[in-house]
């Protein structure tokens, strides 16, 4: 067990409260990136994206209970309170950014989050769903719990996050073996000639330089199929983030899609830990 | 398959030529990547998507009833507040780009819509 420990990592090696610290870091970064993509993204189009001139417009869903809570404001009563419920969210993300929240506030920003954004259906993309599910396993964390029993269920949670992102990379990776672009090596070609997913100056350069495009489609597909498998390894660690936050960073500077790429690197706070160096081992 | 939508409407006895409606939001897209443009940019393109989709879903038929139809006669007369449209129109334009291999050519396609009345609420 302890060679196994010295090779692989997982949260459940953690000292007790450690792990505190790195929940902390994982939702302070999640919380800024929901400030961010209200206020800089949605909140100057707000009237667009809610309210009477909504340019999505509600629709009659039928589905479960719980699906109906998640498309509340999918009701046009309340989503003409939508400056309400958007005051409601910034102010919960302030507080839980300052004083670090409570398990209330923590419920508060996992429901306002999934109703503005339930109603958003044009809006919202991957990454949104998967701020949605880490934002859910948050709520039954409580760093600031020095109680053995909590400090357990912290580690769950982190551990909850982490599976999650992992099913996020092998399955967008498997997805990709089904497309045959992919396979062939010809996806980021085709992806960076439309031209809302690429930049002018790149579209005339990868014309002359294919084999650049075929090296970052399999590069992609290599990465996101393997993460899940590397990341608990501790050697290739430090690596796999680092070479993920480039490639998150291509997405949001290339190809323009920045709420991807910001909440991407955000989760990838949840595999920080102590053999990263941040702090003093313990 | 790039996919860029394209719209007319029905006003005053006449119907417009065909119009774009992300040629102020591209320029700005390119300006600014981390602005609330980009966002707007990628909702609209999200819609042609939806719309594009839709009519494969259905084959062509009962496009009237299929959801990115819906979305994108209910979206259009909405960025566009200050024309009362009676009616809107649409269609997608399809472009292939030339073959990964350099065999071959652009593709260029439209897809047509049949007119849908706007209801003014």
């Amino acid at each position: 067990m302890n060679s196994l420990n010295a090779v692989i990592w997982h949260p459940f090696s953690l000292k007790e409260g450690t792990e505190s610290r790195y929940l902390n870091i994982l939702r302070k970064a999640i919380y800024i990136f929901l400030l961010y993509n209200m206020v800089v993204m949605a909140l100057p189009n707000a009237s667009i994206y809610w309210g009477e001139d909504s340019l999505m417009r509600s629709w009659d869903w039928e589905g479960s209970l719980l699906f109906k809570i998640q498309y509340l404001m999918m009701n046009d009563w309340l989503n003409n309170c939508y400056i309400f419920i958007i005051a409601i969210h910034l102010g919960a993300l302030i507080l839980g950014l300052i004083k670090g929240g409570n398990r209330w506030i923590h419920l508060v920003i996992f429901l306002t989050t999934l109703w503005l954004y339930g109603r958003l259906y044009l809006f919202v993309i991957g990454g949104n769903l998967l701020v949605q599910m880490l934002l859910f396993y948050l709520i039954f964390a409580d760093e600031s719990s020095s109680n053995n029993l909590q400090s357990d269920i912290n580690k769950w949670v982190l551990f909850a996050c982490q599976i999650q992102i992992c099913f996020v990379y092998f399955f967008s990776g498997l997805y990709k073996l089904a497309g045959e672009d992919w396979v062939q090596g010809k996806a980021m070609y085709y992806i960076l000639l439309i031209e809302e997913y690429s930049h002018p100056w790149i579209i005339d350069y990868i014309k002359d330089y294919k084999w650049l495009t075929v090296i970052m489609t399999y590069s992609a597909l290599v990465y996101q199929l393997s993460f899940s498998f590397l990341i608990w390894i501790k050697k290739f660690k430090k690596a796999l983030l680092l070479l993920g936050i480039v490639f998150h960073l291509f997405i949001g500077i290339v190809m323009g899609v920045w709420d991807f790429a910001l909440v991407m690197i955000a989760a990838y706070t949840a595999f920080w830990g102590p053999n990263l160096k941040l702090h003093q081992a313990n | 398959m790039h996919k860029e939508l394209r719209f007319k409407y029905y006003a005053k006895g006449n119907w417009s030529d065909w119009q774009d409606p992300v040629t102020d939001i591209e320029t700005a897209f390119n300006k600014n990547r981390l602005g609330a443009p980009t966002k707007l940019y990628h909702v609209i393109q999200n819609g042609s998507h939806y719309l594009w989709d839709d009519y494969y879903t259905y084959n062509g038929d009962s496009v009237i009833t299929s959801f990115g139809y819906q979305t994108m006669n209910y979206f259009i007369p909405k960025m566009y507040p200050e024309i009362e449209m009676d009616s809107v129109q649409l269609k997608l334009i399809l472009e292939g780009p030339v073959d990964f291999i350099g065999v071959g050519e652009e593709t260029y396609k439209e897809l047509h819509f049949p007119p849908k009345i706007v209801i003014h609420e």
